[in-house]
């Protein structure tokens, strides 16, 4: 199920989860601009529109629901609930990275990816 | 969620009796204000229904609150369909409107509501998901005023704006392969004009 967010000047995001047999699942972002473009290549879908017949009178009707009452709470109990925060993630840009400072993995080789805005990401979690 | 500055509205469910999915539940509704204390709070039965709310809008004095119902079929318990409902209460007088799609699941799931100049426009998909999706539109008096449907490639649509003078529609599609899609669709209303954009595929499983 995707999710979809307004952002400033009418650009949008579309996220949701998907994922991989056998692999991690992935969240996925996608920002579009004002104009439905994005930084990647788009497929174009097939989508069109006509009337349906979902009207008050089809067999598709609407119709007012008759069984709904206003019914006695029971009265719903509410306490306060200490939320306590951590650093267990942190957005990328949050760091800025020196190259000098970053220790070599065990090959030797460290590869640190900062995603661009424009572009489409996902974030893989185990 | 819904509200003002000074308040805000909830919506959530609650089970009045028994432990089985389907029974009958409630619907709460709860008024706080802006430090989280309550002000009042009610609660809606459809009778033996299990009910999941989708999203509050607060327009004009008025909540109007969609989402979908499960309900037996006639006596039938076993077998169960789900519908899209929509339910108005009105601040002033404490009167309630609601209507649904009676019949089948088709039209079951609630993904989307938005007020418009005329009343609200309501965005339902197939209750399996990948399938129908309708964009209902309703007046103030939650009278049908007109209904569209979107044909095509296989697509769950969820979540649904305005974007100047037309319909964001945010969706994931699909192919005869599997492979799944997000992207959206957009819908000007006036020059029936669509517009559907997907990323290439992303994942082949879905949740």
């Amino acid at each position: 199920m995707s999710s979809l967010l307004a952002l400033p000047d009418e650009q949008f995001m579309v996220s949701g989860i998907g994922y991989q047999p056998e692999e991690a699942s992935d969240v996925y972002l996608l920002p579009f601009n004002a104009k439905g473009e994005s930084a990647c290549n788009l497929n174009t879908q097939q989508v069109g529109i006509r009337s349906a017949s979902l009207t008050t009178a089809g067999p598709l009707a609407v119709q007012e629901i008759k069984s709904l009452l206003q019914v006695k709470s029971s009265e719903l109990q509410f306490e306060e609930v200490r939320i306590e925060s951590s650093d267990i993630c942190t957005a990328p840009d949050d760091y800025t990275i020196d190259p000098e400072k970053i220790n070599p993995g065990p090959n030797g080789i460290r590869t640190i990816r900062k995603p661009s805005p424009s572009k489409p990401h996902r974030i893989g979690y185990k | 969620m819904a509200g003002s500055q000074q308040e805000i509205y909830l919506i959530g469910k609650s089970m009045l009796t028994g432990s089985l999915a389907y029974n009958q539940e409630s619907l709460f509704l709860l008024r706080l204000n802006t430090d989280g204390q309550v002000f009042w709070q009610k609660a809606f039965s459809f009778g033996h229904t299990a009910i999941h709310p989708k999203q509050v809008l607060f327009h004009n004095g008025k909540l109007l609150i969609t989402g979908h119902l499960i309900q037996p079929e006639d006596n039938n318990t076993k077998s169960y369909s789900t519908k899209w409902f929509a339910l108005q209460y009105k601040l002033q007088d404490e009167s309630t409107q609601s209507i649904s799609i009676p019949g089948k699941a088709y039209y079951g799931h609630a993904q989307g509501t938005i007020v418009t100049d005329n009343g609200y426009i309501s965005l339902l998909n197939d209750a399996n998901y990948f399938g129908q999706t309708v964009l209902l539109s309703m007046n103030e008096a939650l009278e049908i005023t007109g209904s569209q449907e979107l044909l095509g490639t296989l697509m769950l649509c969820s979540g649904l704006m305005q974007q100047g003078e037309q319909l964001l529609i945010g969706s994931v599609f699909s192919n005869s392969f599997k492979d799944y899609s997000p992207g959206y669709i957009l819908y000007h209303p006036g020059t029936q004009h669509v517009l559907a954009k997907s990323s290439p595929t992303l994942f082949r499983h879905f949740l």
